[in-house]
């Protein structure tokens, strides 16, 4: 048997499309191990968004005085950091199809092929 | 492979039974006719379902060098070196090292029929891929060079289209190298593990890394090729592209005249495939390569909980 155990967040989510979650929520049905399984990451998602909100510990100056909001943010921010979980993704890179149309056509031109006996055309 | 050579090798192609050495006869021919010196202009054109798109270009080749001129722009190739125009600029870029070119197996000359195209003593060629057309070439008799070249989808219609309507063979003309603003290698980088050794009978040559961040993969079965860039975002282009699915899983594309362009993600991965390979080709290909993805687990948590 093949566990859907990659789709069981999305699942919880409603994120998957309808075949996929007709097909999750059946195997659920007869498998008690991703049932187990869907309840620990509902458990864990739950203790996230359950993080206390804090108020600032002390009155500080006026002006730095945040919203709530923001401490809340800040709290939840430096629990994830605790545990690891906060990914920080460089910018990616952009390419344009310019630059990858000459990288391909550079490899294209030095071997024989049907683009390489009729002549490249140059652009995208 | 001299003149005489390359008439004997065509020749041998026309009277010789298809059936006896048809893969080395494609194999030889499509190694000669890199060589061939030519000056052309004609138009090349691609259609894959309702998009497709069509240009005019100039090539000439002579003495090992070769220089194509389109609408968008300048190129000039000499051995591994490829240099574009930009402007009144040239930027050379020239590739470190490459495998061994091999043409798969599931390719084969099929029917050879005399016929005359522009004024000329030519031969048309059917290529076949398993036993069924793939591509028909109009071959000229002197030069080796393909006047015409036509490659079907799988339902037998043009998927691309290059003809030749001006030739002449081995022009007497002196070409050199421009100065370039920029000369750079392209350099030989680590294999890709989300990237399969082989697939559908597409073998992984070589692995390049881009300028910046991003690797490129290319693929080859000795008639057509394509690379797949591995890419952080993708090229904005790709924002006017078509929608288009395969086994459900949705990829965006762009035809140009010479090329097909895909796009998908998979997780936080874009990939990029660029090549000449008919669009049957191209759908068996993708659902073998890594999938368009949903978000990781870690990722939608950080969605769910920052927003």
């Amino acid at each position: 048997m093949t566990h859907p155990t990659d789709l069981l967040s999305a699942f919880l989510d409603g994120e998957l499309e309808s075949a996929d979650h007709a097909m999750v929520a059946n195997h659920l049905d007869g498998c008690a191990s991703c049932a187990v399984d869907l309840e620990g990451i509902s458990r864990v998602r739950d203790w996230v968004r359950g993080l206390p909100v804090q108020d600032p510990p002390i009155p500080l100056l006026p002006a730095l005085r945040a919203p709530r909001w923001a401490w809340a943010a800040a709290s939840v921010a430096a629990a994830a950091l605790a545990v690891g979980l906060v990914v920080t993704p460089a910018e990616p890179e952009a390419f344009d199809l310019d630059t990858l149309a000459g990288q391909h056509t550079a490899r294209v031109v030095v071997s024989p092929g049907i683009s390489s006996i009729r002549g490249p055309v140059s652009g995208p | 492979m001299g003149r005489r050579a390359a008439i004997l090798m065509l020749t041998a192609l026309v009277v010789m039974p298809a059936a006896a050495q048809a893969d080395e006869g494609l194999e030889d021919y499509l190694e000669s006719a890199m060589d061939a010196e030519f000056h052309g202009s004609g138009v090349v054109m691609c259609s894959w379902g309702p998009d497709s798109a069509a240009t005019t270009y100039e090539v000439t080749r002579s003495d090992g060098m070769s220089m194509v001129q389109g609408p968008d722009g300048g190129l000039m190739l000499y051995g591994s070196l490829t240099a574009s125009a930009s402007g009144a600029d040239w930027y050379a870029l020239e590739v470190s090292e490459w495998s061994a070119w091999s043409l798969s197996d599931r390719y084969s000359l099929g029917e050879t029929t005399p016929i005359t195209r522009l004024g000329r003593s030519a031969s048309e060629v059917t290529v076949l891929e398993d036993g069924r057309a793939r591509a028909r070439l109009v071959i000229d008799d002197e030069s080796t060079v393909p006047l015409l070249t036509e490659v079907f989808d799988a339902d037998g219609r043009v998927f691309r289209l290059a003809a030749l309507v001006e030739f002449v063979a081995a022009p007497a003309v002196d070409m050199e190298m421009p100065d370039f603003m920029e000369h750079e290698m392209l350099m030989a980088g680590e294999p890709s593990s989300q990237l399969p050794d082989s697939v559908f009978g597409y073998r992984r040559s070589d692995t390049y890394a881009l300028d910046g961040s991003g690797s490129q993969t290319f693929y080859s079965d000795g008639l057509f090729s394509f690379s797949v860039f591995e890419v952080g975002a993708a090229p904005g282009e790709f924002a006017d592209g078509s929608m288009f699915e395969v086994d459900g899983a949705a990829y965006t594309r762009i035809v140009t005249p010479s090329n097909v362009w895909v796009h998908w993600s998979s997780s936080d991965q874009s990939f990029v495939l660029v090549g000449d390979l008919p669009p049957d080709h191209i759908e068996t290909v993708l659902s073998e390569l890594p999938r368009p993805g949903r978000r990781g687990v870690i990722m939608r948590w950080l969605s769910r909980v920052f927003g």
